[in-house]
């Protein structure tokens, strides 16, 4: 399997704060990989140093085996796309426009969006089921709605590897539920890497591949679901007890 | 969208109609007709009957520089308010946000001062220490606010703040020091579109070229709407669009406040008056903006003209700021009243 991304000896300090400690990560072309870890692990500072929105980190962050800072930002979105935790839900632009937003590594600077485009936004609409939505204002919209537009947005940007920081987070469970799929989708069906933080190990047992487990800014332990979500990484890591069981697929999950 | 399409049709025949207004009336009202026969005996180079004479040197020589002075300095502040607020994401931005307006107003007051020092007459060169003025500051702010390489909005708004009340206090110790002739710098701060025409021609092309520049940028502005982790992850280089944009519209805000001193309230009601008229798109809205905004003033400034003859019979002139807040806030209270639903800053 190709690399697609790969960090070596990451460290990212905020005013002498060191957050990220030496972090070196290999992720494979096609992966579905979650982030676990306490509030305050450094997840949030991984992931947007891998997407190179924070570009001041001391150590490397390759893209298919090329340095991320010799990319320019439009370049580098068309490969890496990223769903911030909590995306502005007040913005005054329709669906429409948010959707189109995500074209922007393709359309030149002076140039107006082509049929293409409008395609790939109108297609992207439609798999996320807000087509209906497309003239309706953001504010006026749920919750999960605002979530499923923003997903929409990151899959008319066509990059390759998706990051998303906690997706999930606010939504009841039927929400939680469908977009744990989707992403399951566009890993299998279209063939798009994951890297996905989460608070919720289940969902992240259940749907990915691989898990890290980070903790005080290194990586604590990663792997399959499987080796990594014990009851001792769990407690040393979270530091809480939890029951581990397992599912008929053999995926573990917790019980508080 | 055609509604928008519509709109920006309507703000282009106000804008005309605008321009014959703010040319016809005065102190000596031209009927329309005469104006528009003037105007267009300039254009095909007819010759004009003797008797329009003073007319005819009334419209060309007085009121059209002034007009079209109006049009790019409406022009230059409204699109200032419009990007200023879309970078700093804050509606309460304007073009002076910077320190631009108390720097102009210091460099202004400080050629005064030296006129006054050296027993010589420095107004004409009075524009060129205001704009000096107004680009140093930024550049200061700027300057202030930039912390390893970065600069955080909150930081350039304090940053703003804070040296303009330095340079307000340096003006106000000009002026203590100046005793008699600090009404120069009182006229010049309240603003007028009465002086420095030969600046016109530089002015207006250097405008026009940073306008068409801006306007290219409309997509980047809409994706800070975003926030700055979601507009870089679309691939907009924000740190660099925002530098990019401080300079172009902080040089065409300094190119207006130095011919004419401080106008307030353009920037601020003009993009949120577009705003709450045609939606968030910067793509409608900058050229919007920079419509409204030229019609908006050389109007505003004809009332300043007229009004105090028609109310006492008297010949001076209000500033024309005054005009522009007298005016425009209700008109924006309205429009807000109207679309608060649908408003979202």
């Amino acid at each position: 399997m190709r690399t697609a991304i790969s960090a070596e000896q990451l460290r990212v300090s905020y005013d002498g704060n060191q957050v990220l400690t030496d972090v070196s990560l290999t992720i494979h072309e096609g992966e579905f990989l979650s982030v676990l870890g306490p509030n305050g692990s450094g997840k949030t500072t991984l992931i947007k140093a891998l997407t190179g929105i924070i570009r001041d980190t001391g150590g490397q962050v390759l893209l298919f085996n090329r340095p991320l800072k010799s990319y320019r930002r439009r370049e580098f979105a068309r490969h890496v796309s990223f769903l911030p935790q909590n995306p502005s839900t007040t913005l005054p632009f329709m669906v429409g426009d948010i959707v189109m937003m995500g074209r922007f590594p393709y359309i030149k600077r002076f140039e107006m969006a082509r049929p293409h485009d409008t395609q790939v936004v109108e297609s992207a609409m439609e798999l996320m089921n807000i087509r209906h939505l497309s003239k309706r204002h953001l504010m006026e919209l749920s919750g999960g709605e605002v979530k499923r537009v923003f997903i929409a947005q990151a899959v008319a940007q066509e990059a390759e590897i998706l990051f998303l920081d906690e997706p999930t987070a606010n939504l009841d469970i039927a929400y939680q539920i469908e977009i744990f799929k989707m992403l399951k989708k566009f890993n299998q069906e279209m063939g798009k890497t994951i890297v996905l933080v989460t608070h919720d190990v289940n969902h992240a047992a259940r749907f990915a591949e691989r898990v890290i487990l980070l903790k005080d800014g290194v990586i604590f332990e990663g792997g399959s679901p499987e080796a990594v979500i014990r009851r001792a990484s769990i407690k040393a890591v979270f530091n809480t007890d939890v029951s581990i069981q397992y599912d008929s697929d053999n995926k573990p999950y917790i019980l508080i | 969208m055609r509604k928008q399409y519509t709109v920006l049709l309507l703000l282009f025949l106000i804008l005309l109609t605008s321009f014959l207004v703010s040319v016809s009336h005065g102190t000596v009202k031209v009927p329309y007709r005469d104006t528009v026969r003037i105007l267009l005996g300039r254009v095909t180079g007819a010759a004009v009957d003797a008797a329009d004479g003073v007319q005819s040197d009334i419209i060309l020589k007085i009121r059209v520089p002034r007009v079209f002075l109006g049009m790019i300095v409406g022009a230059s502040l409204s699109i200032a308010g419009l990007v200023f607020q879309a970078l700093l994401r804050n509606p309460l931005a304007d073009p002076y946000t910077l320190g631009i307006s108390a720097g102009a107003s210091f460099g202004a007051a400080l050629s005064v001062f030296l006129g006054y020092v050296l027993n010589a007459y420095f107004q004409t060169l009075l524009p060129l220490f205001a704009f000096a003025g107004a680009i140093f500051t930024v550049f200061f702010v700027y300057l202030l606010a930039r912390t390893r390489g970065r600069v955080q909005i909150l930081t350039i708004i304090l940053s703003g703040v804070i040296v303009s009340y330095l340079f307000s206090s340096g003006l106000v110790l000009i002026m203590s020091l100046l005793g008699d002739r600090a009404h120069e710098v009182i006229y010049w701060l309240m603003g007028s579109l009465a002086g420095y025409h030969r600046y016109l021609l530089p002015a207006s092309l250097i405008v026009s070229v940073f306008i068409l520049f801006t306007f290219f940028f409309f997509r980047d502005l809409d994706l800070m709407a975003l926030g700055d982790d979601q507009a870089k992850s679309l691939g907009v280089n924000t740190e660099f669009v925002r530098l990019l944009l401080f300079s172009t519209t902080s040089f065409i805000t300094a190119i207006s406040v130095s011919l004419t001193g401080t106008i307030g309230f353009v920037g601020l009601i003009i993009p949120h008056s577009m705003r709450l008229l045609l939606g968030p798109r910067h793509k409608i809205l900058i050229p919007a903006s920079v419509i409204a905004g030229a019609s908006f003033l050389p109007l505003s400034d004809t009332l300043a003209r007229v009004l105090p003859g028609l109310l006492f019979q008297s010949g001076m002139e209000i500033p024309v700021g005054v005009i522009t807040s007298v005016f425009g806030s209700p008109f924006f209270i309205f429009l807000l009243i109207r679309g608060k639903k649908r408003y979202w800053f």
